[in-house]
């Protein structure tokens, strides 16, 4: 990819975050409920006391001055104050990245290592059992719900079997020293195995149930591609070269059937990063997800705007990776 | 023709199980190639010419299948070969090209990888990366693409459509084949390039010794480049001989229909008469001659089996009105 097609595309998400943020901004200021009741709840605040306290948190200006002074805030990477935490937004923010990634590539990772051989099978095999057993497997797994399966998963495996946690990161014994944020990586750097076991232990459950549905989703991706793949010419004529049917299959098919693979696989992961609010929020994983899930039920402004921008950001960004990848696996496509 | 033919056909028949029925795509073909000969198979698009040369490779897919016959190469049975002989022979002794070769090379890979990657399967080249490169750089060379060391590590799309016709045929020579089926090699080409291709063809023949099955639709095609010539219609061979001979006195009427459905640029006087009809259902054939319902010339008897039958000095033909 040329510097002045990356550059065209980076400058493509002044508008997108412009729009977003307006939208989001507008949504929040016309959803009824005010942080101010929610934060002083039915105490005894006087009606002068509320008042000071939306004037302290700028809610007392007009709404397109509340607007500008959030951009112009923004532009400068002034998130400003969490309501709740009175903490500035992207330290909490920031805070809570570490956890969703972890979460994020371990589920990536395992949909990648079951889906795209699970495809690759059923195409091979196409009509066979394994084909039919996988297509209603893939089918359950893309239509279940996140909520249900990892509700499923932890009445079975937590409360019944016992053998992974009910909820949260890891266990309040340990002590992992931050150096990424990611459990499983600290708890290795600061050699402490029980650790990062009990880390592992701690996302198995909420990285499978995200990790299955991913898994499902590219298993039909490539499925479908493949079996679009093994149709081509170019697979007779490497059959007509003598070519070993693994390289076939492994090399001339999957290459060509990876470009869709691919672009799900990236749009997919920016999904994630934006925080798996369901699956975060029924496990108790306190990543960036469940942060907005209580900021907005709280109605913590700064928090949500902030976090949107993130996604938004997030699910370019992984769109722009997506567009790269597929110049490298397609030739024929120059950015 | 020497006494015993580098490819020999006998009785091949490929079936098709389709919802209409079992459709037999090459039903009872007797074709010989000797080694060093170009033979021209000529047809209709459904003639059955492509499958004969799929089965011979041993390509045709399933739910397809060789039912019946005898496919000899150099005097063995390959028919019903397993897969992992089948493969030393494809690409190997038995090269096949493609008829678009955008389509038939894989646009991922570097023409570089595609030719390697032959050479590889075969084990040809003796020595590392080094030595793969330097036989693939001289297979370009030999194709005639210019500048082969920098084109060696371009796409297919990167290449014009006669110079990725070349690189495919490069690809199949790569390994020394004793036998090439080129099929349709000039139907995707701009007529200005055809005779190039048809050229380079017949220079690697010359050059190496190698035998050729050219499949063509155009008889034009095939009378400049072969020695002989079969004509198939509706899976099976209806006319057979030295391509001269045929050409100037066809003895099937569907040879003669052939011929006179193409402009004659020597007589260009003479009317373009275009066959008649449509090619038969291949799942419901018709009994006796296959092309009775199109045949001017069909009348009694025509309903009846008929063989191929020989006609002397190389030729055979098809048909009960033919004497022998």
């Amino acid at each position: 990819m040329n510097p002045i097609a990356l550059a065209e595309r980076l400058l493509q998400l002044i508008p997108v975050l412009f729009g977003i943020s307006a939208i989001v901004f507008s949504m929040m200021a016309l959803t009824p409920g005010d942080p101010v009741d929610v934060m002083l709840g039915d105490s005894l605040a006087t009606p002068a006391q509320r008042a000071a306290m939306r004037q302290d948190m700028g809610l007392d200006l007009p709404m397109h001055e509340r607007f500008l002074r959030f951009l112009g805030n923004a532009v400068q990477g002034e998130f400003g104050t969490s309501f709740h935490h009175r903490r500035p937004v992207a330290d909490v923010i920031a805070e809570r990245i570490p956890a969703t990634i972890e979460l994020t590539l371990a589920a990536m990772l395992l949909a990648l290592a079951i889906g795209v051989p699970l495809g690759v099978l059923a195409a091979v095999r196409r009509d066979g059992w394994f084909d039919r057993l996988a297509t209603v497997a893939t089918l359950l797994g893309v239509s279940m719900p996140g909520f249900w399966f990892g509700i499923l998963a932890i009445l079975i495996f937590s409360v019944t079997l016992g053998l992974f946690p009910v909820a949260g990161r890891i266990g309040y014994s340990s002590e992992v020293p931050f150096v990424t944020g990611m459990l499983l990586v600290d708890t290795l750097v600061a050699g402490k195995p029980k650790a990062f076991l009990e880390a592992l232990r701690h996302l198995a459950l909420p990285a499978t149930t995200l990790g299955l549905a991913m898994a499902a989703l590219l298993a039909r991706v490539t499925r479908s591609a493949m079996i679009d793949a093994l149709r081509q010419d170019y697979i007779v004529f490497a059959e007509a070269k003598g070519l070993s049917r693994a390289r076939i299959v492994l090399r001339h098919a999957l290459k060509n059937a990876l470009i869709p693979t691919v672009t799900v696989a990236a749009i997919e992961t920016g999904t994630l990063l934006g925080g798996n609010m369901i699956v975060e929020t029924v496990f108790g994983w306190p990543g960036l997800g469940r942060l907005v899930v209580e900021a907005i039920f709280t109605r913590n402004y700064p928090i949500v705007q902030a976090a949107v921008l993130l996604y938004a950001v997030t699910y370019v960004l992984l769109n722009l990776v997506a567009d790269i990848l597929y110049t490298m696996l397609n030739p024929r496509v120059r950015l | 023709m020497s006494a015993a033919p580098l490819l020999s056909i006998r009785g091949l028949r490929t079936v098709f199980p389709t919802r209409q029925g079992l459709v037999r795509a090459v039903d009872g073909v007797d074709l010989d190639v000797a080694a060093g000969e170009c033979l021209g198979v000529v047809g209709e698009s459904g003639s059955g010419k492509s499958v004969t040369f799929q089965s011979v490779l041993g390509l045709v897919r399933p739910p397809g299948r060789i039912e019946a016959g005898e496919i000899r190469f150099d005097g063995r049975d390959i028919a019903g070969l397993p897969a992992d002989a089948l493969r030393a022979l494809r690409g190997g002794d038995i090269a096949m090209t493609m008829q678009d070769a955008l389509t038939a090379l894989n646009p991922a890979f570097t023409v570089e990888t595609q030719i390697v990657e032959t050479l590889r399967a075969h084990r040809r080249v003796q020595g590392g990366a080094r030595a793969l490169r330097a036989t693939a750089v001289e297979l370009l060379a030999r194709v005639g693409i210019p500048d082969p060391e920098s084109r060696l590590g371009q796409y297919p799309h990167q290449f014009s459509g006669g110079m990725r016709q070349r690189v495919m045929i490069a690809i199949a020579i790569a390994c020394r084949p004793r036998l090439l089926i080129a099929d349709e090699p000039t139907t995707a080409l701009d007529v200005t390039i055809q005779a190039q291709v048809l050229d380079l063809l017949a220079a690697m023949r010359a050059e190496s010794g190698m035998g050729m099955v050219l499949i063509s639709h155009d008889l034009g095609v095939v009378a400049s480049h072969c020695d002989r010539v079969a004509v198939m219609y509706g899976g099976q061979v209806v006319e057979s001989g030295p391509t001269r001979a045929v050409i100037d006195a066809p003895r099937h009427p569907y040879t003669r229909g052939l011929l006179r459905s193409r402009p004659d640029l020597a007589h260009p006087e003479r009317p373009i008469v275009p066959i008649g009809g449509q090619i038969p259902d291949p799942a419901a054939p018709p009994p006796g001659c296959r092309f009775r319902p199109r045949c001017p010339e069909a009348g009694p008897g025509c309903d009846a089996p008929v063989a191929l039958r020989d006609l002397g000095a190389g030729r055979a033909a098809r048909c009960v009105r033919v004497a022998a």
